[in-house]
């Protein structure tokens, strides 16, 4: 079930309604766990199974690690248990048929073929999400960080709370679990008017703005060889276009409907594209993500604690294995070097000076430098992914066969740009969410109609819900 | 909880944003391009008036019925006339009705040709979600089409299985989503959005035909001219099978002679309601059956049985043999520029007829 289908709205409206209808808190937290798992289960209720192993065996190992204290060793025994669980599952399901094609690749490269079978696995929808979040808690406890949940019905819930469930923010139960304790107060919780509007603008962003240009995309994509350069331009740029649109549009429902819930899910975008360097954007893309691997991989592995180098092979790992996070292909693993590099960079007198650069300026290079990535993000293999790094750094002209960009995406392309630093100047949201009750609902039904005709016909996937 | 009446006002304020917002948004809604369509509608914005007889159907009268020939015919036997070809290719029965409508809420023409009045409710295309079939989707008209969804007792073989596949497995209910879900689009304008910016500043394709060719030809467009693949694809078919063509008209005359039960097959209150349409305005009517590759027992019996007054009927070999000769056809449902001559000047002298009778009936 996508937040933008038809049949999203009844079901909300039907589990909005009955949640603030529920007298009991125990009550509502079924209500939401049976709604959550009807939610995954549109989507295939065969994968609902590791939902709840996933939710058993943390909760189990939470309890041991936390029953453990003072012995570390034994801590650690449970906590390695619960890391080849859900590292195992997902690996499994995620990394499987990449690891034995490289294999197989690599061992024939040193003349000792190795023959894995390749099992075509359908990855479960959601799966590196909440591996994430199952994960902090039982990292959270051995580190002495937060203590197990108070009963079952809690944990299930923050595993499974279907607002986040399938495409994030990554939700870290330290934040998650201590709502859970507390009854939810419609007047104390609910912010109506923001929850409005972050929906409306994830919506407009999916419906209208992602799936609007994803064709400019695809067309380059489809045969980046044959592209010119600006073509190759518009190409990547629209894709950067889409995958905001597409993935912040998502987190922004998700937080919407989870606040008309009574719950805080922590922000996951903040203007990303205003940022001016490749550091900053990484502060402000997929924030709940790139917390998750600063708190749980490179700070354990030691973090800028260390000589510079250290520093640096820290950053280039985490990154490496970000890359690996959103899909398993070594186009995503250069796609996350890539980046680690210019992190690097930038900490070097190299690309230090970049930081100090003019804002528009430093955001038109973090921008372009993540454009050039989504080179190697979207592609399917690396040859393309070269190809298409080629037209864009290096004139080309158009070849015969290649796309041609239509004559209205520059001037779409530039508009979008323009509307994304005019709402973010102009605060217009929060603008918006101060009008009289009566003025806001009468240009929030304006600003649905206005937007509804920009609804794409032909909605593109998610492009998340591939990781 | 806040009182009722602050909730009323906010529930009436979102309400009036948007149909304010969505009025504006509905206006600036273009025509769809189609076949013809969005040409002639934009032709007779300007000048509805201009014309006292309308031809209005399908591709069978857009290909096939010359208005030049139409006047010429009818001046020879005192009927000065100005006449409009409102053929559009792919004209479905309710569009048909909403392009009448939107016709007679702008001219008063002195008579109005249509076109087997089918109301069949079945939509045909692969991708229905087409601007064309939206357009059409207005309250009134869906709700007419899914009256009419009554009188159909089968699913189109090609979407059979399809619709067989859905949660509920009842057709008629699928065909009824599928109304429900263009109507909802209609009204909301939903995904018209680039259509209407380009229109207003001028991009997409230019409109077919030409205002050039429409004024000089009044609608008519020669078959062969502009040929798109799907009719070139007809006409080879047609020249490559050409001797199945004689069992396919003795076909055509059987169908003829069959008779069906009205009261369960065909929609009369439709029918009854166009009537009246015309009737408001003060519009008088032909209907007539075009020289298309199918026979049309319904048609039959409706004519028959006096419902259909006065009806010129070409989908008949026995009585219209000359416009079912190979040599006057592009392909089994179109005719080719000499066989519209053909068809325009038999209709022009029917239609004389019919007016000269009008005319000593007072």
């Amino acid at each position: 079930m996508l937040f933008v289908e038809l049949r999203f709205l009844p079901f909300f409206a039907v589990v909005l309604a009955v949640h603030w209808a529920l007298r009991g808190h125990s009550a509502r937290k079924l209500w939401l766990l049976a709604a959550s798992y009807v939610f995954y289960g549109a989507w295939d209720a065969r994968f609902l199974g590791l939902i709840v192993a996933s939710t058993v065996l943390d909760g189990f190992v939470g309890a041991r690690i936390h029953a453990a204290r003072g012995r570390r060793h034994t801590q650690r025994l449970w906590l390695l248990l619960s890391l080849a669980g859900n590292l195992g599952v997902l690996g499994f399901y995620k990394y499987w048929d990449f690891f034995a094609e490289s294999a197989a690749h690599f061992s024939a490269q040193l003349g000792l073929p190795i023959a894995l079978p390749v099992l075509n696995l359908i990855l479960p929808v959601g799966i590196s999400f909440y591996t994430f979040q199952t994960l902090s808690y039982s990292l959270d406890i051995y580190r002495g960080e937060l203590a197990p949940a108070r009963s079952p019905l809690d944990l299930a819930l923050f595993v499974a709370f279907f607002p986040q469930l399938v495409a994030g923010p990554i939700v870290l139960a330290r934040e998650f679990l201590p709502q859970l304790y507390e009854d939810r107060r419609f007047a104390r919780d609910v912010h109506v008017r923001r929850a409005l509007v972050l929906f409306f603008f994830g919506f407009v962003k999916k419906s209208c703005v992602a799936d609007q240009v994803a064709p400019l995309a695809d067309a380059v994509f489809a045969a980046p060889g044959g592209v010119s350069t600006a073509d190759a331009w518009v190409g990547l740029l629209a894709f950067v276009v889409q995958i905001y649109g597409d993935f912040s549009g998502y987190s922004d429902m998700a937080i919407a409907c989870a606040l008309l819930l009574g719950y805080r899910l922590p922000q996951n975008f903040a203007h990303p594209y205003l940022s001016r360097s490749v550091g900053e954007f990484w502060t402000r893309w997929h924030i709940t993500l790139g917390r998750w691997f600063r708190d749980y991989l490179y700070i354990p592995l030691g973090g800028n604690r260390g000589s510079a180098l250290r520093t640096r092979a820290n950053l280039m790992l985490t990154m490496a294995v970000s890359g690996l996070w959103h899909g398993a292909n070594w186009t995503m693993v250069v796609w996350g070097l890539f980046h680690g590099l210019f992190l690097v960079l930038e900490r070097s007198p190299v690309l230090g000076w970049i930081t100090r650069l003019p804002a528009a300026l430093g955001a038109v290079y973090a921008t372009g430098v993540w454009a050039l990535s989504m080179a190697w993000f979207r592609a399917t293999d690396a040859g393309a992914a070269l190809a298409l790094s080629g037209r864009a750094l290096w004139p080309h002209a158009t070849e015969s066969g290649g796309a041609t960009a239509p004559a209205w995406a520059w001037p779409v392309l530039l508009g979008l740009a323009v509307a994304h630093v005019g709402l973010h100047r102009s605060r217009f949201v929060e603008r918006w969410e101060r009008l009289p009750a009566t003025a806001f609902a009468f240009t929030y039904g304006a600003a649905v109609a206005l937007a509804l005709p920009w609804i794409s016909t032909r909605p593109a996937p998610y492009l998340y819900f591939a990781f | 909880m806040p009182p009722l009446s602050q909730i009323a006002s906010v529930l009436l304020a979102a309400l009036a944003g948007f149909t304010l917002a969505n009025r504006a948004v509905v206006a600036l809604r273009p025509w769809p391009s189609e076949v013809g369509l969005a040409a002639k509608v934009e032709h007779l914005r300007a000048d509805a008036g201009a014309y006292d007889v309308y031809v209005i159907g399908s591709s069978a009268t857009y290909y096939g019925l010359r208005p030049r020939t139409l006047e010429r015919t009818l001046s020879e036997r005192g009927h000065q006339v100005r006449v409009f070809n409102l053929g559009v290719g792919g004209m479905g029965s309710y569009e048909q009705v909403h392009l009448t409508r939107w016709l007679l809420a702008r001219a008063r023409p002195a008579l109005v040709c249509y076109e087997e009045p089918r109301f069949d409710p079945l939509l045909w295309y692969p991708e229905i979600k087409n601007p064309r079939y939206v357009h059409w989707h207005d309250v009134r008209t869906t709700l007419a089409a899914l009256r009419g969804l009554r009188f159909v007792k089968a699913p189109p073989p090609y979407k059979a299985e399809a619709y067989a596949a859905t949660w509920h497995g009842d057709w008629k209910v699928a065909v009824a989503l599928e109304h429900l879900t263009l109507c909802g689009m209609q009204i909301t304008a939903l995904g018209d959005g680039p259509r209407s910016v380009g229109r207003l500043f001028g991009l997409g394709a230019p409109l077919a035909p030409s205002p050039a060719q429409l004024a000089a030809e009044a609608g008519w467009v020669d078959i062969a001219a502009e040929p798109d693949a799907g009719a070139l694809r007809q006409n080879e078919r047609f020249r490559a099978e050409a001797q199945a063509w004689d069992s396919k008209v003795a076909e055509i005359r059987a169908q003829n002679e069959q008779r069906v039960d009205l009261a369960a097959t065909f929609d009369l209150q439709a029918l009854a309601e166009l009537e009246a349409l015309f009737a408001a305005h003060g519009v008088p009517v032909v209907w007539y059956a075009t020289p298309r590759a199918t026979g049309d027992p319904t048609l039959a019996t409706l004519a028959e049985a006096g419902r259909l007054r006065p009806y010129l009927a070409y989908n008949r070999p026995d009585l219209a043999p000359e416009l079912f000769e190979a040599a006057v056809r592009w392909d089994p449902n179109h005719l080719d520029a000499s066989g519209a001559e053909r068809f325009s000047e038999r209709f022009g002298r029917d239609l004389a007829a019919v007016l000269d009778a009008a005319r000593a009936g007072g």
